[in-house]
């Protein structure tokens, strides 16, 4: 593994949905490193007590990344508390409460995901690049394998974390002349809540039938902040967690084509979809 | 898969009062389709149908509103007797800016445009595609993959739109329905002229001479890009491209981004390309 380039020791960072999960482990990580970490969480009381959790130099902050004032307010709060802010990861993100066709998911739902997901993201990046940009800091962003695979069922995900990888690469070039830098980080599955109450709903074990066991592999969430801190301290473009799926990553122009073509005459592909159609559209009527 | 044969079908395309959208409504209508000309403007939207011909109507709507949409939907069906064919066409490109200087309100209003407009249009239309075998277009970018350097809000939403298509078209399948994604270059439009050619003394298409190949800066008329839905949609394609380099590009993605990604990041005269454009966003804001 090549030497760290960028040193956590001393440095400032804030991690948004850290109360649990990959946020919660990328900050105590940073934590062990050196690093002064600010958890930021939808409540802040779950905030305070995962940054309890993390140790001294860690702070709880709540707020809601769908809420710009709120993103503006917290940096301005880290920096008052640590003096500035380093590093920011924009980790908050949500799915759909149950797989759906774009034909049967709400209105309502489907905006829910891509305001947290997306517009959340964006947020956080607005509220920290000032900081970021003045210390030569770095931004992370965290996107998902669902940037190049296809978001059937899934769609307002799918969609969010394709705009996150596209913000954070234009966003790596218009700070390299600053000397600071973004990077966007890649997961597949992590053993978090989000991933649990996706496997828990009633259609995912067919979801996931459908992808070879390779893929399915899911990691705990202490690997995937190992894998995120060491994408920061190497200043890396893009962080992928399990790490094969770079592979799938560089050959997606040629892959992507081929797997949405395979979906499309599958025929467990299709009765899924079906199902996924009619019963989501029946809860609707009832 | 037969050739799908617009003649008698009947389509609505967004944003069609000029440019792409315009030249693709002409030309299903010079197939025999029915064509509804939706726009902001009632009043332009009306003048271009009656330029198309007899079987066109004009019709006004805002597509970042799902209450729009659904009416327009609504009064095509109520007109022509059903909808075959949507192509969610309407989109804005804003000025050369990076996405730390770039206005939030003209960030966000790309992306309810460009994103939330594509699939408000998406889901109006949807119950009648799908019941009718038909089609939704979806208009991506070479911004849905290259780099969104000083276009922040424009990739991102392209990025988005592409995702949004590609997990349509599997779930349309067991419908007999279809999506599509139309990878346009630069196009000879309002909108690129307006981004790159009158804002700021032609800065963005100088720009894009120091940071791209002058191959791949090749403008075609919105007539080649009508052409080329009009195409994809007798074909169903999964996907078209204009120019067609960008196919090859698009094909190799993966691999290529990576590379061009770090080239653009230690560029100088790229470097002096963002500064350039980041002294003007304060010039706007002053």
């Amino acid at each position: 593994m090549p030497a760290p380039i960028y040193d956590l020791n001393g440095k400032v960072a804030l991690v948004t949905g850290a109360a649990r999960g990959i946020g919660f482990e990328t900050a105590r990580q940073m934590h062990l490193r050196g690093a002064s970490v600010a958890v930021l969480d939808l409540d802040a009381e779950e905030a305070r007590e995962a940054a309890e959790r993390i140790g001294p130099r860690a702070i709880g902050l709540g707020g809601d990344v769908t809420d710009q004032n709120a993103m503006l307010a917290a940096v301005a709060e880290v920096v008052e508390k640590f003096g500035g802010l380093d590093v920011a990861v924009a980790n908050a993100g949500i799915a759909q409460k149950q797989f759906a066709t774009v034909r049967a998911i709400s209105g309502e739902e489907w905006e829910r995901v891509f305001e947290v997901d997306l517009l959340g993201v964006w947020r956080t990046v607005r509220a920290a690049l000032p900081q970021i940009v003045e210390r030569q800091g770095q931004m992370v962003v965290v996107s998902s394998v669902y940037a190049f695979a296809n978001g059937m069922g899934n769609s307002p995900y799918a969609v969010a974390k394709a705009g996150v990888e596209m913000l954070g690469r234009g966003l790596r070039v218009e700070l390299a002349p600053h000397g600071a830098s973004a990077s966007v980080a890649y997961f597949g599955w992590v053993d978090t809540k989000l991933v649990q109450d996706a496997f828990e709903q009633e259609d995912s074990h067919r979801i996931r039938e459908l992808s070879p066991d390779f893929l399915l592999k899911r990691i705990t969430p202490d690997e995937a902040g190992a894998g995120l801190v060491r994408g920061i301290e190497q200043r890396a473009p893009r962080i992928f967690v399990p790490k094969w799926w770079r592979y799938v990553s560089a050959l997606r122009g040629i892959v992507n084509p081929l797997l949405d073509r395979r979906m499309e005459s599958d025929a467990k592909t299709q009765a899924l979809i079906r199902d996924l159609d009619a019963k989501t559209v029946d809860a609707g009527k009832g | 898969m037969g050739r799908y044969e617009l003649n008698g079908k009947v389509a609505l395309v967004t944003g069609a009062a000029r440019g792409i959208g315009f030249e693709t409504a002409r030309q299903l209508h010079l197939r025999g389709a029915s064509v509804a000309v939706l726009d902001l403007d009632a009043e332009e939207a009306r003048e271009a149908a009656e330029r198309i011909g007899p079987r066109a109507i004009g019709l006004g709507g805002d597509v970042t509103d799902a209450g729009a949409t659904m009416r327009a939907v609504a009064e095509v069906v109520e007109r022509f007797g059903g909808l075959d064919i949507a192509v969610a066409n309407a989109g804005i490109a804003p000025p050369v800016a990076s996405a730390r200087t770039v206005a939030p309100e003209q960030w966000r209003r790309v992306l309810e445009i460009n994103l939330i407009g594509a699939w408000e249009t998406a889901r109006a239309a949807l119950p009648q595609v799908a019941e009718r075998g038909g089609q939704i277009v979806f208009i991506g970018s070479i911004y849905s993959y290259s780099n969104g350097l000083l276009a922040s809000p424009y990739a991102v939403s392209k990025a988005g739109v592409e995702a949004l298509g590609r997990a349509l078209r599997a779930e349309l399948a067991g419908h007999g329905a279809s999506a599509s994604v139309v990878y346009f270059g630069w196009v000879e439009t309002d909108l690129v002229r307006n981004s790159l050619d009158r804002d700021a003394d032609g800065f963005g298409a100088r720009a894009l001479r120091e940071i791209l190949p002058g191959f791949l800066l090749r403008r075609i008329a919105p007539e080649e890009a009508g052409a080329t839905i009009v195409r994809a949609l007798e074909a169903r394609a999964p996907r078209a491209f204009a120019p067609g380099v960008w196919r090859y590009i698009s094909a190799f993605r993966g691999l290529l981004n990576p590379l061009l990604d770090r080239r653009f990041e230690k560029d100088q005269r790229v470097a002096a390309i963002v500064a350039e454009a980041e002294g003007l966003a304060s010039e706007r804001r002053a």
